[in-house]
């Protein structure tokens, strides 16, 4: 589907060209403000990411990579292709259908700690063992990871359905690369939030407080240098609809010569929430709209764009509509600020045009499909054409106070 | 949400004749944890008939863990009952009602599951300990639960009607999830199956929406910050649109 951005006459993205110049903002309206992005190809701390549809090939716009996983302090290794990569969450976690390794098992007590983990989609359950995890030319020695196991261990009654393996994961692994050091909080995950659980052998579990260093980590922390956040750079869809598209995660914020702010805006995050505000549409979504590689589509309400017929809650305007969105730090007042167009295409035609398609990029879901919506999810589409910036809570980055976006 | 009755986080604390709410731990000042509640608040005081009250209750006192509460256990036994307002006390109270409270040191029902009966979940109590506030109009009260954890819950509970005394819609927001089992109670099966069959109707990770007609569930969000609500489109009182739940 054609869109009405400008295409540049020259610059065609290759996605791994060396240094391509991805020209042309989201959309016409910036496109002449807009500085040309270029994504960055070569580093020791840059890790080929694509967007291709996944191990199955069924999964439109989520961004995949190879993660390395080893038996810590060996050289027993195992590299775990298709991996989400997913910016709003924090930790790696692994199906143990594709894992061969005998991984250390993190213990609670006497009885090994098993992890609950919440994602609106539906929760992955399964053990947390300890890995040595590698990506470029990055290493991070025992990481906690989750490894999504259904049957290992009893989730009936505190696990609700949970997605552990490729059928309904999509993919082979999540790598949250997000906002924070923990999958779940500091200096403690609380045995309320039953995120962690103490399983005997046979037996049920019980939901247990979780120290920080036993949480699952997210393994950008943990890295030698390179260590305070990431930056997801993706080309531009050319034409809206691509078979793939390729790019680069880098590793560090201003810590290599290909890593700087490069001018790019810095938008702080609530530190409790990984939220900044987004204006939409008259409504202002204070502390409760995100940047999440991880979700495949925009996510927000706009009652005036129809949904696809099929329920699946995409929408599917009769032409694509282009719109027009407010990002705000946090606080509001004393962070960054900018506007962000985006475009809104038919799922429909998008997904039945070609079914090879897996870059899209004007995916819409409604959020509510009764009205009263709370919240504004910038999904992968929004990665798009932009180099955008993670930087962990409690790390030193440039630019200011972490966490933040920067894009 | 729920599993661990042993740590509070919102807590009740009286500064001379001042009573005021403050949030233990992380929770402490996280922003949509305290606009949300208070935008509710603010809203249902501008609706004409309204009658807020907000009641800050230890649940259950006997499994209050000490090392949590002993602290405030003086602030909280100094709790008054005050007398039910009259209708022109209200509107005094409606414009300050979201920053300071009329605080009652009553056990309340504390947690229902979705259509469920609000009068029979007294055993509930143990699970939730925390802050309670109740806001009440001709058609629903909703019992507002500062949840262990810094979730917060509102529960829409019908007054009149063929739903009157019925859970008819539930609210949430939080770090984490609530026990959507314990919530949804006898729609936990049925939510369960169409999130499935959502899933599996088209590849990805993105917040929730089910619609079915009797029954609606939204859940959005991100781990830290969840966002939900669930209602029964066909229970709700007359007059009450799906705005109001949220």
């Amino acid at each position: 589907m054609k869109t009405q951005r400008r295409v540049h006459a020259f610059a065609v993205c290759l996605g791994f060209a060396f240094s391509v110049g991805c020209g042309g903002g989201s959309s016409s309206s910036n496109s002449t403000t807009t500085p040309p992005q270029t994504i960055t190809s070569s580093g020791n701390n840059v890790a080929p990411i694509s967007v291709n549809g996944g191990p199955l090939g069924n999964y439109p716009d989520a961004a995949f990579v190879s993660v390395t996983v080893c038996v810590p302090g060996t050289s027993t290794c195992q590299m775990i292709d298709d991996v989400l990569v997913d910016t709003g969450s924090s930790g790696l976690r692994v199906l143990s259908s594709v894992m061969t390794l005998p991984l250390p098992q993190q213990m609670s007590g006497g009885n090994p700690l098993v992890e609950c983990f919440p994602f609106v989609s539906g929760n992955t359950w399964g053990p947390v063992q300890t890995a040595d995890v590698e990506i470029a030319g990055e290493k991070a020695s025992s990481v906690p990871i989750q490894v999504l196991n259904e049957t290992a261990f009893n989730a009936s009654g505190v696990c609700t359905a949970p997605q552990d393996d490729v059928e309904s994961l999509g993919a082979n692994g999540i790598i949250g690369v997000g906002l924070f050091a923990q999958d779940c909080g500091a200096p403690s995950c609380l045995a309320a939030y039953s995120v962690y659980f103490d399983c005997p052998p046979a037996g049920t579990c019980t939901a247990v407080t979780a120290a920080s260093a036993q949480e699952v980590q997210n393994p950008v922390s943990l890295f030698a240098t390179d260590n305070n956040g990431v930056i997801v750079e993706l080309p531009q869809v050319q034409g809206g609809v691509e078979t793939s598209v390729s790019g680069s995660l880098v590793f560090g914020i201003g810590t290599q010569s290909n890593n700087g702010l490069s001018g790019a805006t810095v938008y702080a995050v609530d530190p409790n929430t990984g939220n900044f505000t987004t204006t939409f549409n008259g409504t202002t979504y204070t502390d409760e709209s995100f940047l999440d590689s991880g979700s495949n589509a925009y996510f927000f309400a706009d009652s005036s764009i129809p949904e696809c017929t099929d329920g699946s809650g995409f929408y599917c305007p009769s032409s694509t509509v282009n719109l027009s969105a407010t990002n705000q730090g946090y606080p509001s007042g004393s962070s960054g600020s900018g506007t962000v167009n985006f475009s809104i295409g038919n799922a429909d035609n998008l997904f039945n045009d070609d079914p090879t398609d897996n870059a899209f990029s004007d995916l819409g879901i409604d959020s509510s499909a009764v009205g009263a919506p709370n919240l504004f999810d910038w999904g992968l589409p929004f990665f798009f054409n932009r180099n955008v910036y993670v930087a962990i809570d409690g790390a030193t980055a440039p630019g200011g106070t972490t966490p933040y976006w920067a894009y | 949400m729920g599993k661990d009755p042993d740590s509070g986080v919102y807590i009740l604390t009286r500064d001379g004749g001042k009573v005021s709410r403050k949030k233990i731990g992380r929770a402490e000042g996280r922003k949509s944890l305290r606009t949300k509640p208070e935008r509710a608040l603010t809203k249902a005081a501008e609706r004409p008939g309204m009658l807020p009250t907000e009641i800050g209750a230890r649940i259950n006192p006997a499994t209050s863990r000490p090392t949590v509460l002993s602290n405030f256990d003086n602030a909280v036994s100094e709790f008054i009952e005050i007398p039910p307002m009259s209708k022109r006390q209200v509107s005094c109270v409606t414009s300050v009602i979201a920053v300071s409270s009329v605080v009652l040191a009553i056990a309340f029902p504390a947690w229902a599951a979705l259509g469920g009966d609000v009068s029979s979940v007294q055993a509930d109590q143990v699970r939730l300990q925390g802050s309670l506030q109740t806001i009440s109009n001709a058609s629903y009260t909703v019992h507002e639960i500062h949840a262990v954890g810094g979730a917060v819950v509102r529960e829409y509970v019908a007054s009149s009607g063929k739903s009157a005394g019925k859970v008819f819609a539930i609210a949430w927001q939080g770090p984490w999830p609530p026990d959507m089992r314990q919530l949804l109670g006898s729609y936990f099966d049925q939510y369960v199956q169409a999130a499935k069959a959502q899933t599996a109707a088209r590849m990805g990770r993105r917040p929730l929406t089910i619609e079915q007609p009797g029954l609606v569930v939204e859940i959005g969000g991100h781990p830290r910050s969840f966002f939900g609500r669930a209602f029964l489109p066909d229970q709700l009182p007359s007059g009450v649109s799906n705005e109001a739940i949220q």
